[in-house]
């Protein structure tokens, strides 16, 4: 007698074959690329990977898909690892995506590059925002790890400059799941209180891990936001990261910021004091050059008057010479005289004027007389 | 005026000072200015606050600044 075949309704199948799937694949790892990725309102993300002849169904859920740093994109070469899992409804299996790492690159240099072409094109980076740095600052506020190396380094440096610079420091873990909110906060906490002029965001060297929080987003927003300049000293010179684009200034090492936020004190003490000699010294120069040309112009003064004295007293003498030389009286005396017609009171300039038996009066310097013409000649 | 202005201004007397032919009075007025300039400018050099801080938060929220001593 043939055994009866034993029947399964759909649901019985499916959920046999549910768990021997998710027995034997509870963990794989899948390459292949991205296609068909939706992300609806709910924050899961579904999408496909597929090679040159298949087509695998995948769903990276909210909480698993926050964890990843970069953005999955169609097209995007990548390993997803997670479970295969049936959905019974559909009948379908699908790999419940729990980790995904892009093919070629690490995950946080893909996340770093997404991240700098985004906030990037947002203008995050733009030089027109760059704020300057203050000439003095009166108190420089430094975010970082208030232990090791990196504020010793920063602290020292200041004061050698600068011996007493006003410093406040602002304590945040630069490491880790909190580091990126610690940072972002201490910033909002100094633009809050305003008790600082210059902000320097410091860490020292580590790998892309380590440096990690300088590349998330919220710290380039908080250094955007901020209205005090910001300087970024995370790492080594040869260490760039999203809060170095976004800072006012990058300074390649902590040690450098430090000697970028403060001048010198010797060097502005100079740059004074040198002013203040100038100064007195050109007063104790331009009192006794005035002196001089007052003394100058004294002498030259009473020279001129001399001069001018001199002048007058000689053109003086030469009007009182002319003034003798023209008065008649003084003709007379030089033994000169005048001769009137007695008729008429006229004075004689010609022997014509006579005729023999005129009476004339002739004056002379001293009294005078009258005549008779004897002969006219 | 901020350290910086202080300091250009200064500055800019003296030269004035160096090439400028100036009457008397306005040279002893820049002078006057300079020299109250330079000492305004030291007097705020010195006076930069000499202390290191630490901000830190109480349990209940509240921001405490208090002199910072580096733990060894």
């Amino acid at each position: 007698m043939l055994a009866q075949p034993k029947i399964l309704t759909v649901s019985e199948l499916t959920r046999d074959l549910k768990e021997v799937l998710e027995n034997v694949f509870e963990e794989v790892h899948v390459e292949g690329e991205i296609s068909n990725l939706r992300q609806p309102a709910s924050g899961h993300c579904y999408f496909s990977l597929k090679d040159e002849s298949s087509q695998l169904k995948c769903v990276l859920f909210k909480g698993a898909g926050a964890k990843i740093k970069f953005s999955l994109k169609d097209g995007m070469k990548a390993i997803c690892s997670g479970r295969i899992g049936v959905y019974e409804k559909d009948g379908q299996y699908q790999l419940y995506v729990a980790a995904v790492e892009p093919k070629g690159k690490g995950a946080l240099q893909l996340a770093f590059e997404q991240l700098k072409e985004r906030l990037s094109k947002e203008g995050l980076f733009d030089e027109a925002h760059k704020k300057p740095l203050p000439f003095l600052p009166q108190a420089i506020g430094v975010v970082t790890s208030p232990t090791g190396a990196v504020i010793r380094d920063i602290l020292h440096v200041l004061n050698r400059r600068f011996e007493g610079a006003h410093v406040v420091i602002h304590p945040a873990r630069v490491q880790g799941d909190d580091a990126a909110q610690e940072i972002a906060s201490a910033i909002q906490c100094f633009n809050d209180l305003k008790n600082v002029d210059v902000i320097i965001l410091a860490r020292g060297g580590g790998s892309l891990e380590d440096l990690w929080c300088f590349n998330e987003e919220l710290v380039a927003r908080a250094i955007y936001a901020s209205l005090i300049p910001v300087i970024s000293a995370v790492g080594h010179e040869t260490d760039y990261t999203i809060a170095d684009f976004t800072a006012d200034r990058r300074a390649p090492t902590p040690s450098a910021a430090a000697e970028i936020v403060m001048p010198p004190y010797a060097e502005l003490n100079e740059r004074i004091s040198s002013r203040l000699v100038f100064l007195w010294q050109y007063l104790k120069d331009i009192v006794p050059q005035y002196a001089q040309r007052i003394d100058d112009l004294t002498e030259d003064l009473s020279r001129a008057m001399e001069r001018l004295l001199e002048t007058l007293q000689a053109r003086l003498g030469g009007l009182m010479d002319q003034l003798i030389a023209l008065n008649p009286l003084a003709i007379l005396k030089r033994g000169y005289s005048i001769t009137y017609r007695l008729e008429d009171a006229k004075a004689v300039v010609s022997a014509r004027d006579l005729k023999k038996g005129d009476k004339v009066r002739t004056r002379l310097s001293q009294g005078g007389f009258t005549s008779e013409v004897l002969e006219i000649s | 005026m901020s350290f910086e202005e202080n300091l250009k201004r200064l500055e800019k007397i003296v030269d004035e000072l160096h090439s400028e032919k100036l009457s008397l009075e306005k040279s002893l007025e820049k002078f006057e200015e300079g020299v109250k300039l330079a000492d305004t400018s030291l007097k705020m050099l010195e006076s930069m606050k000499k202390k290191i801080e630490v901000i830190s938060k109480t349990k209940d929220g509240k921001i405490k600044i208090k002199p910072f001593e580096e733990e060894q």
